[in-house]
């Protein structure tokens, strides 16, 4: 079987001065079409430097990437970009800060310049049309996230790189994004790598879950059967924080 | 009886001429955690600000009564001569609070000897070990720089215990740290409320980071207090539909 994106042996170390960090050791994962694969894991696990390697935006040290089942590996952000767009934490610092929204998504589109499509999947991503006249500083933490989702659209990536995307934001804004993330994939027009700290946001989005730390994956599996049933101490205690952060009884 | 360590009455703050907080109530009693919650935007950090007597901010009307005396009206020297000592701050990033290349031993001894306090070994051992932090020894030896973000906003809060104030004021400490973490440092102020007998006022936008340690619980939105309780009372019962969003929006585990 072919899956639309997939790494194979993954491995990169750091290696500074007399400090060496393994950031990825023997990582391997796999994405379907329409599915968003969660990552999680504290600071310093290796889950962005895995982003970074399958977007080409690092050299690994060894390891195979397919597109589709056609290998990629090595090939730089310009190509990668015509399949993958990366969403970060911080999208404010993403825009160029001079633009207004709708000159910066036009210019990050690879094909004829489209702004009817644009006001299309500003809607989409539910803002309203006159914000594409603003520049980022004059927008929320949602509501340039959001513009970033759209610009992502816009370049008609088949897969999105989630990293961080709501750790900035508040709980209330995070919750409509996640709305929005979960309509989108619902409508099957989304499939995603997932990056988070949060195991309990991750479970409310992700179909499967990979758990890292120090640069190994320490589980992998469907996400309802890891929460259920970890095989892993270190998710078990991702779960027992999760769990303490969350409000035990349901509202009614 | 009741032991009000701090009471806000009728407050406003303003920035410029907007009134950001417009007749905040509420008040904490000695040894309570505090979590007040709220959006962005919503006066939670200024609130604070107030109390620290942050010098943007402009206060039209209202009391801050710290056991009883009213802060405002406070001279700058009166009011340094209770922070630190007898009130301790805490930010969400701690980085700021530190010299990030100066070994934490001697940033600490420079606290102490600026209130006129000896450095006692013995002392800061047994301090750290009430609040769950080990190897007070590597800590001392250590730098800012070379320590995560998390293990830095747990000195910052021994740091701040150094002086043992009454009162310990934390704005967003958590909202950078990823969620185990996070569960660390407020394990941590529950280790300072109850060996310490510190009071606590925590401002927070995660409800759920709220459930894990608060006493009682402000609701804010928009500069106002909507509503103020137990903490037991807000979680399992609210009577705001802001608040009831705010419960809903705290991300839960689900399979």
């Amino acid at each position: 079987m072919t899956y639309l994106l997939e790494g194979k042996n993954l491995n990169k170390t750091f290696r500074e001065k007399a400090k060496t960090t393994i950031a990825l050791s023997e990582v391997n994962f796999c994405l379907n079409k329409g599915e968003i694969l969660g990552v999680v894991g504290e600071s310093g696990s290796g889950k962005t430097t895995l982003l970074k390697a399958i977007a080409g935006m690092l050299k690994l040290d060894q390891g195979s990437l397919f597109y589709n089942g056609t290998e990629y590996t090595g090939q730089k952000p310009r190509q990668t970009g015509q399949f993958l767009q990366m969403i970060f934490q911080d999208a404010n610092s993403s825009f160029d800060p001079r633009m207004v929204m709708e000159k910066s998504l036009i210019e990050s589109g690879r094909r004829e310049k489209n702004p009817e499509r644009i006001r299309q999947l500003v809607q989409l991503v539910g803002l309203e049309e006159e914000l594409l006249q603003r520049k980022p500083a004059a927008l929320s933490g949602g509501q340039c996230q959001r513009m970033a989702i759209a610009r992502a659209f816009y370049s008609d990536a088949e897969i999105f790189l989630c990293d961080e995307m709501t750790s900035a934001l508040d709980v209330s804004t995070q919750a409509r994004i996640l709305e929005l993330l979960r309509d989108l994939k619902k409508e099957g027009r989304l499939s995603a790598v997932f990056v988070s700290h949060d195991i309990a946001l991750v479970s409310m989005l992700c179909d499967r879950i990979m758990v890292m730390k120090d640069g190994k994956c320490v589980e992998e599996g469907e996400i309802s059967e890891v929460i259920r049933n970890p095989s892993d101490d270190y998710t078990r205690a991702l779960l027992e924080s999760a769990r303490r952060q969350s409000i035990q009884e349901p509202i009614g | 009886m009741q032991d009000r360590i701090l009471e806000i009455k009728d407050l406003q703050i303003a920035y410029d001429e907007e009134l950001a907080v417009k007749g905040a109530n509420l008040f904490v009693e000695r040894g309570e955690v505090l979590c007040i919650v709220g959006e962005s935007g919503s006066g939670k950090s200024t609130v604070i600000r107030a109390i620290t007597g942050n010098k943007q901010i402009k206060i039209p009307g209202g009391q801050i009564l710290f056991e009883g005396k009213d802060l405002i009206p406070l001279k700058n020297r009166e009011r340094q001569k209770l922070l630190g000592t007898r009130i301790g701050l805490i930010q969400q990033n701690p980085a700021g609070a530190f010299n990030p290349i100066r070994k934490i031993d001697k940033q600490f001894r420079e606290t102490l000897k600026s209130h006129r306090l000896p450095f006692l070994k013995e002392e800061l051992d047994k301090m750290f070990t009430s609040i769950g932090l080990k190897n007070t020894t590597d800590i001392l030896k250590s730098r800012p720089y070379e320590m995560s973000g998390g293990m830095n906003q747990r000195i910052a809060i021994a740091a701040a215990m150094l002086m043992d104030p009454e009162l310990l004021l934390c704005d967003e400490i958590t909202s950078a740290l990823d969620v185990t973490t996070a569960i660390s440092v407020t394990d941590e102020l529950l280790r300072v409320k109850n060996e310490h007998r510190t009071t606590i006022i925590l401002v927070t936008h995660n409800l759920g980071i709220a459930a894990n340690i608060a006493d009682r619980i402000a609701i804010m939105s928009k500069g106002e207090v909507i509503e103020f309780d137990k903490a037991d009372r807000i979680l399992h019962d609210p009577q705001k539909e802001y608040t009831k969003n705010l419960l809903r929006d705290v991300p839960k585990l689900s399979s």
